[in-house]
């Protein structure tokens, strides 16, 4: 199998602390990939050392057989797509100029038409091209989620990384927005990585698992191997009921253990 | 600036290294005109906002535009401060505050409603 995505030996810390060690992982085309871990396991750092918004101490990222750590800027946004959690700003964009921007890595100083098209195109996909030319700030958080979305898909690379995509989403808009990767990933052969902390929601989705805890992977697998009462326990310090309903597992918390495991 | 450095970065864009430049840049300017010219306020606050209203919030002919306005706004204070009075030219920098001050209060005030960021 062609890797689209390789990491080995990852390490990154900030100033007090290692976040990640000597992590490593390989990701095919075509697959959603989750990455699942309690607070401070180091999965949002993942997400921005593989897009270099953060400087891995040392380590190698690949995508394409392509060294990220020496990639330009530029070809690593034609490569690599990231979906920040939420985004700041600070002057209303409208919706489709924020769409817009994802053009930027294949375009230099003029968008052309077919930018604009392209543009369209991600809005349509998303069913949000009524919102076109509404300010970004004055959307609800789903509607701000897909935008940001279809921002990155704007920028038509192979591997797309969202963090937390479904963190501020009531039920309905998490289905929807996950439904959505599904279907692209499947249609374009993209790779998505999604950082995530509902477990359910990684569960039904996802093509392949990994559990990490302190910056290493504790698990990975399928969804039915990674998603077990032993590993649970020893990742989050929880007790849980795992199900499989149809052929996915599901997670029922039933109290934490008595001491956390550290 | 508008989108966050993380974003920024995730498109191709050197974030930090743009920054340090633009700044380093817009202060050498700066210094440059004001050191011939003097201290004249208010313009560099108003003349953006203007392009921003005509415009829109697309930089590559804002920028431009900006300056544009700017140097209109700066001349018509001129005319106005050799020609108020006869005899006594009151300072340029003077009248483009009695201009600048009113104008940006309503910049402001309409800013709450957002009506001129397109």
């Amino acid at each position: 199998m062609i890797h689209k995505l390789a990491i080995q030996n990852l390490n990154f810390g900030y100033q007090h602390s290692r976040v990640l060690r000597d992590f490593c992982m390989d990701v095919g085309d075509g697959q959603i990939v989750s990455v699942v871990g309690p607070n401070g396991s180091g999965k949002s750092t993942l997400i921005k050392c593989i897009d270099r918004i953060l400087m891995p101490a040392s380590g190698k990222v690949s995508v394409d057989r392509c060294d990220v750590i020496r990639m330009k800027r530029r070809d690593i946004a034609s490569r690599i797509a990231y979906v920040p959690q939420n985004a700041p700003r600070v002057f209303p964009n409208t919706v489709f100029d924020v769409v817009l921007m994802g053009r930027r890595p294949h375009l230099a100083w003029k968008g052309s038409a077919k930018d604009e098209d392209k543009a369209w195109e991600m809005l349509q996909l998303l069913g949000i091209e009524d919102l076109a030319l509404a300010p970004f700030s004055d959307l609800s958080g789903g509607q701000q989620q897909k935008v940001l979305i279809a921002r990155a898909l704007a920028q038509e690379t192979g591997v797309i990384l969202l963090d937390e995509p479904t963190s501020n989403l009531d039920i309905w808009h998490q289905i929807d927005v996950m439904e959505i990767l599904r279907r692209l990933v499947r249609q374009r052969r993209l790779t998505a990585i999604i950082a995530i902390h509902d477990l359910n929601m990684a569960a039904r989705y996802s093509d392949k698992i990994m559990m990490m805890k302190k910056g290493r992977i504790v698990a990975r697998g399928q969804p039915d191997e990674v998603m077990t009462a032993e590993n649970l326990e020893a990742v989050y310090g929880i007790k849980a009921n795992v199900r499989i309903a149809g052929d996915c597992p599901f997670v029922i918390p039933l109290g934490r253990v008595a001491q956390k495991a550290n | 600036m508008t989108a966050g450095d993380e974003s920024a970065k995730s498109m191709g864009v050197e974030a930090n290294r743009i920054r340090v430049l633009v700044m380093a840049v817009a202060s050498l300017l700066v210094a440059a005109v004001v050191s011939f010219i003097g201290v004249i306020g208010f313009i560099g606050l108003v003349a953006p906002h203007i392009g921003r209203i005509i415009l829109g919030n697309d930089h590559r002919y804002l920028i431009p535009a900006a300056g544009g306005i700017g140097g209109a706004l700066l001349l018509i204070a001129n005319a106005v401060s050799m020609n108020l009075l006869h005899a006594v030219v009151i300072p340029t920098g003077i009248i483009m505050s009695i201009i600048g001050v009113p104008l940006f209060m309503v910049l402001i005030l309409k800013g709450k409603r957002r009506e001129f960021w397109s």
